[in-house]
């Protein structure tokens, strides 16, 4: 089951849930005396015109009323507590979760889902534990409570509310089933309009390029519609719960006073005989607050109804397990950055009919320079994610340092290897945040050096405050160029044994590529190098270089040899040199 | 019945006016408005009398009852009293079910109205306001805002007319009854009112540290989640979890404070309640033992115990709608901000679009302007053939005043030209598109169309001229067939099918397993920035335009396949205006005039030879002396 998952933040909160639970309970119970209190203020006080009564009873109703709002603040703080905790805690496991996914676990919650998971879903469920801690406790509490005082008062009348109750929740609950399909399509169709309108002010140019403004209003109409439809149905049937409860509290009243009326009758309104006056009144209090009591239950429901869609989502990706993880003892150093493929296939999913990469082998040695060129769609990225296990193989082996790469410590193995990815993120922060992002230790020395590597140094001087430049969320503020050449510097400042470019020069000038190529070279001698690129020049230097195609390896030599040899390769350095 | 949310923005002082033009929008529905009023009149009327249902049994019935002989009592007109009381509460159950049918119609239909006048007016915004304004925040009118809406005029409005109507209702019962003792209710609930405020400032000031601090740790599980290969690329995780902790903390801290502080309202103010009740039979009881003359609005009495038992009673129901008002009208300020940032999206103007001549197409590859304006003296419509003749005149352009962004641009593109424009970031060659198809308006200098000025061309019809792929994928939820048919709704399958072989992008959709029914989804699924951007221009191959605006379209796909689409593109665009911008100058090579801008200017223009030959900008570019971007 997908709440066992949220057991253990429960426990967590296990002492102040039950203290709030406790104090609501007392809470309940003063509030269903004091009804009776008031009946007697009236009986032998009011009525009998008997100041002395007055006073007592109004004394005892102020102490019960402070007590049960002590008891109600105190359920309050307990409550929120409770709640809060459990939020926090809950959030945080999430977010740890997510530490631990591989990029497999990622795509398949896509980036925006988690957000989403992480931040709307936990507020609705932390909304619905409070509910229940809170006012499902304190709902329940006030039916028994009201039941018992009834039964003392009058025990036809109480079996009479008991043989009702189930009826009334029952219809409750059915209400609401019928409403549950109404409200999970409203939500669908909500998180479709919300699709639809997001991607239409994302892709606000492309809608008027094509002059498509008629057309997106009415695919948005359409949604909007089911929207209507659904919200109507589900409300119409909510609102079928105002009537039913007035009936059923009419019956009550109805059925007390006819029923009450004889028994007074019968009893001569003597409180020794049988029901007064007084009791009478209380009768309908409780009548009435069981009914209040027993909707309030059934408005919990149909909350826990529409947060259910939230508790699952956040279920869902507790209970992922992470593709990859360490296993038992791993191994924690990492000799060299030689690496070696043996007969490696990947897909991107187990049910792919396609492989990515086919029956790839071969050796690189450590602190070799190596160039990867190929297609759109050969695999070139695919296989350089293999190496610090961002993706596993499907099959085949892959070693780093004389070691398969799943015996490393995930750690040790990820900091011995730089990756610069193709999509580059910068975070909100300063120049200086992003770079210490690979190395938290970096001196603004080291940091000046992997800059100078990653020629990123003659902007960031240009910058009035240099490395604590600010920089906006998701880097917007720096171009393309810019942007690349920062996390080319962050992966250096890591110092790993690999260092892995996809395609990460693509937006800085010929010159400047060479210029980072060159320090690269010179300054990072034992540093096993592989630059995946578009551009012949970028890799024509390199010790070696691999052509890949359709997710193989058609060649793999130096440039030289390989314009003798490899077709391809030459129709590619054709076209970019003619 | 979704659970209340406040909106994320700060509060601040709303605009006034934005009240009365949200009553103004349900007052659109006068006919439903007038049966739910009567509705909320006649069972709150009948609630009322519910309360005093009982006394009138007792009074009335039982007690005159009581001094009869047992056998001779007569239970029949207590009978006749509950049936006829049964069936008017049968009757108000009905209509309150019927008022509340009416309003769930209401509110969803005024909602659904507001959402399809909000997005259908947005869709004519000028690109400006999308440049301008996060998509976030654009989003958050339509989910928080029209959220908060919904409530106020679902729940919180007839709540509170409800409220009030029977506070009125009762207040006047209870001055038939006693002045006297009102006096007791009206120090009571100037008490509660003062407690309410108090416990209301103090609440709404952590309230403001809640959004702060929620948003602070929404943003950063953000950025965090979105980042998050970066994260595990560089090992970030343990730091990354220290420092979401502290976050979550602050968070913690400051929910707590301002939930409890909201929370333990409704227990004070409870008994406040049950406080005053007790204070009105102390009141009532000295009143009656010391025989002080009571005052009602029918004069002076003796206070009786029937009236102090029936005005006790509605001291109950008073109780309960004070919490209750409570509640509500702090609601329906707070909301009012998100009101009126609805109606600033509605207040906002629409694009400029002044234009006479319309495009007409002949043939497949033949089209002529239309001035819809002026007849000639023969009676006929002005026509002017599409040739594709640009012209761009002293251009001068600022996206903020003051920060000049073009300067005296001049362009002239002809029939079958390809114009490529070339520079770095920020250069302004995206913004010279941006100006041609109208997305923004030129500050001084004039843009021609085949000699109209493209401020005379219904904007429809102008952009209806170009295709335009941009750098940036911009797909949409659906398969790829629906992608490539956006850029033309009527085009069948083979269509589609052909304009993707054209350019070389069916190589690649044949390979997937489901190939033209490949769903695209958002960011997930499998497909390379590369390919998305074969899609978008077969997406414009299939509009078959008379010009086309390519910026930066092939930056992702590897050069031997955009050399091939190249190829296609050439034999689709034979004839027609291309306008180009590509940062790999191997792309443009072949353009018949390439102009280099460098700050807002062109510095060089001319074809590839002759720019080598003179040795300047361009050559620099070119050879890898200075840097693109």
């Amino acid at each position: 089951m997908i709440f066992g998952v949220f057991k253990s933040s429960i426990k967590k909160v296990k002492k102040e849930s039950i203290l709030s639970m406790v104090c609501v309970v007392f809470e309940s119970a003063f509030e269903i005396i004091v009804p009776l209190m008031m009946a007697r203020l009236i009986d032998f006080g009011i009525e009998k015109n008997n100041m002395s009564e007055i006073t007592k009873y109004g004394l005892i109703i102020i102490v019960l009323v402070i007590l049960e709002a002590l008891f109600g603040c105190l359920c309050a703080v307990f409550a929120i507590k409770a709640s809060t905790v459990f939020a926090k805690d809950l959030r945080s496991r999430l977010f740890e979760k997510i530490q631990t996914f591989a990029f497999a676990n990622i795509d398949k919650f896509s980036t925006g889902s988690l957000v989403t998971r992480s931040t709307t879903d936990i507020t609705n469920v932390q909304r619905s534990f409070q509910m229940l801690i809170r006012g499902a406790i304190r709902a329940i509490g006030m039916t028994i409570f009201s039941l018992i005082l009834t039964y003392t008062i009058y025990t036809k009348l109480a079996i009479i509310f008991t043989c009702m109750m189930p009826v009334v929740v029952a219809s409750f609950v059915l209400i609401s089933k019928f409403a549950e399909p109404y409200f999970e399509k409203m939500f669908d169709a909500f998180d479709k309009l919300n699709n639809v309108m997001s991607e239409n002010i994302h892709n606000m140019r492309v809608v008027k390029t094509f002059n498509r403004e008629d057309y997106e209003l009415d695919k948005m109409k359409k949604t909007s519609d089911d929207i209507y439809g659904y919200s109507v149905k589900a409300e119409t049937h909510v609102a079928l719960w105002d009537p039913f409860m007035n009936i059923s509290m009419y019956i009550i009243l109805i059925l007390i006073s006819w029923i009450g009326a004889k028994a007074i009758i019968a009893s001569g309104n003597n409180p020794a005989l049988g029901l007064t006056t007084g009791q009478l009144m209380s009768l309908i209090t409780y009548g009435m607050q069981m009914l209040m009591s027993l909707m309030f239950i059934s408005m919990i429901y149909v909350m826990l109804v529409i947060s259910r869609a939230s508790i699952e989502r956040v279920g869902e990706v507790l209970i992922e397990d992470a593709k990859i993880k360490n296993k038992e003892n791993p191994i924690k150093d990492i000799v060299d950055g030689s690496i070696e493929f043996d007969n490696v296939s990947f897909k991107y999913s187990e049910n792919a009919k396609n492989r990515v990469l086919k029956d790839i082998s071969l050796k690189i040695n450590s602190g070799e320079m190596i160039g990867i060129i190929g297609g759109t769609g050969s695999g070139k990225s695919s296989l350089v994610n293999l190496i610090p296990r961002l993706y596993d193989v499907s099959s085949g082996k892959i070693m780093v340092g004389g070691q398969d790469v799943k015996d490393y410590d995930l750690e040790i193995l990820r900091g011995a290897i730089g990756i610069v990815l193709q999509k580059n993120v910068l975070f909100s922060g300063t120049i200086a945040s992003n770079l210490r992002f690979g190395n938290e230790y970096a001196t603004i020395d080291e940091m000046k050096e992997a800059c100078e590597i990653a020629c990123a140094m003659d902007f960031i001087n240009e910058k009035e405050d240099g490395f604590d430049t600010k920089v906006e969320q998701g880097g917007t503020n720096f171009s393309g160029g810019q942007k690349q050449r920062l996390s080319i510097a962050r992966t250096i400042l890591k110092k790993p044994k690999i260092i892995i470019f996809d395609d990460s020069t693509s937006a800085v000038d010929t010159k400047t590529d060479a210029h980072i190529r060159d320090g690269l070279k010179n300054k990072l001698k034992n540093t096993t190098k592989i630059i995946i690129s578009q551009r012949i020049i970028s890799i024509k230097e390199c010790d070696r270089i691999i052509v890949m195609d359709n997710g193989s390896i058609v060649a793999f030599d130096t440039h030289e040899s390989l314009l003798n040899n490899c077709k391809l390769y030459k129709d590619i350095y054709d076209i970019q040199n003619s | 019945m979704s659970p209340r949310r406040m909106t994320g923005a700060p509060v601040k002082k709303v605009k006034k006016g934005t009240f009365r033009r949200l009553i103004g929008r349900i007052l659109e529905h006068r006919i439903r408005l007038l049966l739910i009023g009567f509705g909320i009149v006649a069972t709150t009327i009948v609630n009322i009398t519910i309360s005093l249902f009982l006394k009138v049994v007792i009074d009335d019935y039982i007690t005159p009852m009581l001094s009869y002989e047992k056998e001779q009592v007569d239970f029949t007109p207590l009978a006749h009293a509950i049936l006829i009381f049964a069936i008017i509460l049968f009757v108000s159950a009905i209509l309150s079910f019927l008022y509340r049918y009416l309003m769930v119609k209401l509110s969803n239909g005024i909602l659904r109205d507001m959402r399809e006048q909000m997005y259908g007016k947005m869709q004519h915004f000028p690109i400006k306001y999308f440049d301008t304004n996060k998509a976030g925040d654009i989003m958050s009118k339509y989910t928080n805002d029209l959220d908060t809406f919904r409530q106020v005029i679902s729940q919180a409005l007839p709540e509170t007319i409800k409220g009030i109507l029977t506070f009125a209702l009762i207040f006047i019962s209870m001055l038939t009854l006693s002045i006297n003792l009102i006096v007791v209710v009206v120090f009571m609930c100037i008490v509660m009112f003062l407690f309410t405020k108090w416990a209301g400032a103090r609440s709404f000031k952590a309230y403001r540290q809640t959004q702060k601090s929620i948003s602070d740790l929404n943003t950063y599980v953000e950025e965090m989640v979105l980042g998050a290969k970066e994260v595990k690329v560089y090992c970030y995780e343990e730091r990354n979890i220290k420092e979401f902790a502290k976050k979550n903390a602050m968070w913690g801290e400051a929910v707590s404070k301002a939930d409890t502080l909201s929370n333990i309202l409704m227990p004070c103010m409870n008994s406040l309640g049950n406080i005053m009740y007790v204070l009105i039979a102390f009141a009532g009881g000295t009143m009656l033992l010391y025989g002080v003359p009571n005052y009602s609005i029918f004069g002076v009495n003796t206070l009786t115990i029937g009236t102090i038992s029936s005005f006790m009673t509605f001291t109950k129901t008073f109780t309960g709608l004070i919490a209750e008002l409570s509640g509500q009208v702090p609601f329906i300020t707070q909301s009012m901000s998100g009101a009126e940032r609805i109606f600033d999206l509605l207040d906002t103007d629409v694009e400029i679009d002044n234009g006479t001549y319309t495009l007409v197409k002949k043939s497949d590859n033949e089209w002529e302007w239309v001035n819809d304006e002026n007849e000639l003296k023969s009676g006929e419509r002005e026509t002017i053939p599409l040739v594709g003749n640009i012209v761009l005149t002293d251009i001068n352009f600022s996206y903020v005043k003051g920060k000049e962004i073009l300067k005296d641009i001049n362009v002239y593109a002809g029939r079958g030209e390809k114009v490529a424009l070339v520079g770095a970031t920020g250069a302004g060659k995206t913004t010279i598109t941006n100006l041609i198809n109208r997305f923004y308006e030129v500050d001084s200098g004039t843009i021609t169309y085949d000699g109209i000025d493209v401020k005379d061309i219904k904007k429809k019809d102008l952009r209806e001229s170009f295709a335009v792929v941009l750098q940036d994928v911009n797909l949409f939820t659906g398969t790829i067939m629906e992608n490539i048919r956006y850029g033309k709704l009527s085009a069948t399958d083979e269509e589609c099918i052909e304009a993707a072989k054209l350019v070389y992008a069916d190589a690649f959709i044949d390979m997937l397993p489901d190939g033209y029914d490949t769903m695209i989804n958002g960011d997930a699924g499998g497909l390379s920035q590369g390919q998305k951007q074969l899609i978008s221009i077969a997406r414009a191959a299939v509009a078959n335009p008379p010009c086309l605006i390519l910026d930066e379209a092939t930056s992702s796909i590897d050069t031997r396949t955009e050399k091939l689409v190249e190829k296609g593109m050439n034999g689709l665009m034979k004839g027609r205006t291309v306008f180009i911008i590509a940062h790999r100058l191997s792309t443009i090579r072949d353009a018949d005039v390439i102009m280099v801008m460098e700050d807002g200017r062109i510095i060089e223009r001319g074809n590839h030879e002759s720019l080598l030959e003179k040795k300047g900008r361009y050559y620099e570019l070119y050879t890898g002396k200075i840097e693109i971007d």
